[in-house]
């Protein structure tokens, strides 16, 4: 199924929770929201799911409009960060809660029962009650009672965010797994950037309600569209340097940390400006930046702090009063006040509008 | 308070506690001289009464800790705890288990009035039970005890669902807590104006006012029986709604939103999310609820007594009671009514105390 939102708005009294959003999810999609808790990715699929109406706005179930379509109506399923099982129900009455509520012969509700069931491999656990089942057992229950109705459209509010760790990383891929099994169309909350990345065709990225981005996860990592996104996409996140950027010698040029660092632009980088200098906002990735002996180095700064990240050390700089983040290569060390020199990949650098936060690259 | 006594400061710390025992004994012995023999005026002996009921207490704990830091350590720290709850234990025991036993006792005599016990038997019972007063007594009680809890929270379970949803929900339910604030006695003296029927003159009853207004016959609603039992019924209702509605909506705020989500996408009505969610959600707080309101049903008193005392067949079991016991001076059948009472209301007591710990 298509699901397609258009110019939805969702206002509580006064307070704008969903402003203007429109996007269209392809059938078999899974479109992830990411935001920071508070952006309106859950109101959004709230409103989707019929729990929410829209104040203005449409949402379209292949091009059908189903604002005023109760949630039962609208073919749904949905998984919760809290599993929100009954209770009082066993494992089985929870998966076949929907088909009880429908009147369906019961030889039917155990053989559906157990077809998801063996797809979730939680056949064994049918007589528990949630209350005797681990987070990970209550989340395919909860699973298996979304999938029951044969949903044609899957949604999930944070499921994995209540999971430890390692639980959530098998589970992400197990609901990705079965996502493209069922060619079920998808829409996916979470605040976790790696979940969204890892398993959605598209991410939207929502921010104070509006939608800052819709694209596909490669994209929004390579061709960020504003600094929100740049520094919210990808861990650890990206520098943001305040820099200049100049012709010099006809050689397009930026110059950093007041003018104790330039550095050539490569012609695919050359930021969209009207003027032929300005000041913008310099964006580089930490792993994009590599220790480099000082004869040779782009940049030379004192280190202000070293976090061990296991594989690789996080390395935090002060260039010029800036805070600058690299990952140092496994190998190398590199102590607290040491001055180390640094090459900045140039053909993965960022430019914004230091006062729109827009990206002067990508529109 | 002196945790351990040093050998030097020993013997006048036993000095002290020996002292301050003995001035406790002197005020306790005084006031007690005084307030059953004195003819000093109320205010007075009431002001005694607080000074030495409160200070009393005070002094006895402060003696006995002291006196059990005079032992050695380990007696010591076993026998602390007991130096704080054995008041509170006594003043159980004076109050509660020794008129419980007494009034077991006594049920099986004949005790008049300036009498004493004689004949024991079990004469009372026998008589209690063949008294066709109690007879209806009886049924009056399981009548109240099978419409009050049943109304009060239904009713309250009902409004605590429905003011969940509207805006001026703290309004609405201050209103239907409000009763809870009056007496049984007052919330019966307001009923009785509701009731009232004048003999000549108007009908200031508020029922049989609208009955005139509406050109029908004033009606003498408390004489009506059986209809009279339900008349008081209602009142106690009205009084223990709010009650169960507090508790009720306390335990419905803690269903989860999800939850509710999760059963309208599975495509429950309200009606089902009503009966299959939220009530097997709360059905804890329900049942506690419940017991609690039976426990106060079984005991009713007051309503009765100041409505119609048991006239025109709405006798119950503890007005009966009172009647026997302080009107016709009958001790030993007022006992026996009063522990058929307490043989009713005790499995709902340890019921609701064993929920209780578990929670």
């Amino acid at each position: 199924m298509k699901m397609e939102l258009v110019n939805l708005n969702k206002t509580f009294r006064d307070a704008v929770a969903v402003r203007d959003v429109s996007l269209e999810v392809g059938h078999g999609e899974l479109a992830a929201f990411l935001g920071p808790s508070g952006c309106g990715k859950t109101t959004t699929l709230l409103n989707i799911a019929g729990v929410y109406k829209p104040t203005s706005g449409d949402i379209l179930f292949d091009g059908v409009r189903v604002n005023e379509l109760q949630p039962k109506e609208r073919d749904i399923g949905m998984v919760f960060q809290s599993y929100a099982l009954y209770p009082h129900m066993s494992a089985y009455e929870n998966i076949v809660f929907s088909l009880v509520l429908k009147k369906r012969p019961k030889d039917e509700m155990q053989r559906e029962a157990k077809r998801v069931a063996d797809m979730l491999g939680i056949g064994h656990l049918l007589d528990r009650s949630p209350s005797q089942l681990s987070g990970g057992q209550q989340q395919r229950v909860a699973l298996a009672r979304a999938l029951i109705k044969r949903p044609k459209l899957l949604l999930f509010d944070e499921p994995l965010s209540n999971l430890d760790a390692r639980l959530r990383m098998s589970m992400r891929e197990e609901i990705k797994r079965l996502q493209v099994e069922l060619g079920i169309t998808s829409v996916y909350v979470t605040h976790d950037q790696v979940e969204a990345m890892s398993m959605a065709d598209k991410v939207a990225v929502m921010q104070d309600g509006n939608l800052l981005a819709y694209v596909p996860p490669g994209e929004l990592h390579e061709h960020p569209r504003t600094i929100f996104i740049a520094q919210f996409i990808g861990s650890p996140s990206m520098n943001i340097l305040d820099a200049e950027f100049v012709m010099k010698e006809g050689k397009p040029t930026v110059i950093l940390a007041g003018g104790k660092v330039e550095l050539e632009v490569p012609q695919d980088r050359i930021p969209k400006l009207s003027g032929e200098s300005r000041a913008v906002k310099f964006g580089i990735r930490p792993e994009h930046v590599f220790l480099e002996p000082q004869a040779t180095s782009d940049a030379y700064a004192a280190v202000t702090f070293v976090e061990s990240m296991g594989r690789e050390n996080l390395v935090v700089c002060d260039v010029d009063g800036q805070r600058l983040q690299f990952l140092s290569a496994p190998g190398e060390t590199v102590h607290l006040g040491d001055h180390v020199g640094m090459k900045i990949d140039m053909k993965r650098v960022q430019f914004f509008d230091p006062e729109s936060g827009l990206s002067l690259l990508w529109t | 308070m002196s945790d351990r006594v040093s050998e030097q400061g020993k013997f006048s710390h036993i000095l002290m506690t020996v002292l301050g025992a003995v001035a406790l004994v002197a005020v306790f012995s005084w006031s007690f001289l005084f307030m059953r023999d004195g003819s000093a005026p109320r205010p007075v002996i009431a002001l005694v009464a607080l000074l030495v009921g409160v200070g009393g207490i005070w002094g006895l704990f402060l003696v006995a800790d002291r006196l059990v830091a005079l032992l050695p350590g380990r007696t010591r720290d076993l026998l602390r705890p007991y130096v704080f709850i054995t008041p509170a234990f006594l003043i159980l025991l004076v109050y509660i288990i020794y008129p419980t036993v007494r009034t077991i006792y006594i049920s099986f005599f004949d005790f008049q009035r300036g009498g004493s016990p004689v004949n024991f038997g079990f004469q009372n019972y026998l008589r209690a039970f063949t008294d066709p007063a109690l007879q209806i007594a009886l049924r009056n009680n399981a009548l109240w005890l099978i419409f009050v809890p049943l109304f009060a929270v239904s009713l309250g379970l009902i409004i605590a669902v429905l003011v969940d949803r509207i805006r001026w929900e703290r309004f609405a339910k201050s209103l239907i807590f409000l009763p809870m604030a009056i007496s049984f006695v007052g919330a019966s003296v307001i009923w009785r104006f509701i009731y009232y029927r004048a003999s000549f003159g108007a009908q200031i009853g508020l029922l049989n006012a609208i009955r005139v207004a509406l050109g029908a016959e004033p009606l003498g609603w408390l004489r009506l029986e059986p209809w009279n039992n339900f008349f008081l019924i209602i009142i106690m209702i009205w009084l223990q709604t709010g009650f169960a509605m507090v508790i009720l909506s306390s335990a419905v705020k803690g269903v989860p939103s999800s939850l509710l989500e999760a059963a309208r996408i599975d495509g429950a009505g309200e009606f089902r999310i009503f009966f299959q969610v939220i009530i097997p959600f709360v059905s804890g707080t329900i049942l506690t609820v419940t017991t609690t309101i039976v426990i106060l049903v079984l005991k009713v008193f007051d309503v009765v007594y100041v409505m119609t005392s048991g006239r025109f067949s709405t006798e119950v079991v503890a007005n009966m009671m009172y009647n026997q016991m302080f009107i016709q001076g009958a001790y030993g059948r007022g006992a026996a009514l009063a522990v058929i009472i307490f043989i009713g209301v005790t499995p709902v007591m340890i019921y609701n105390i064993r929920r209780m710990n578990q929670v």
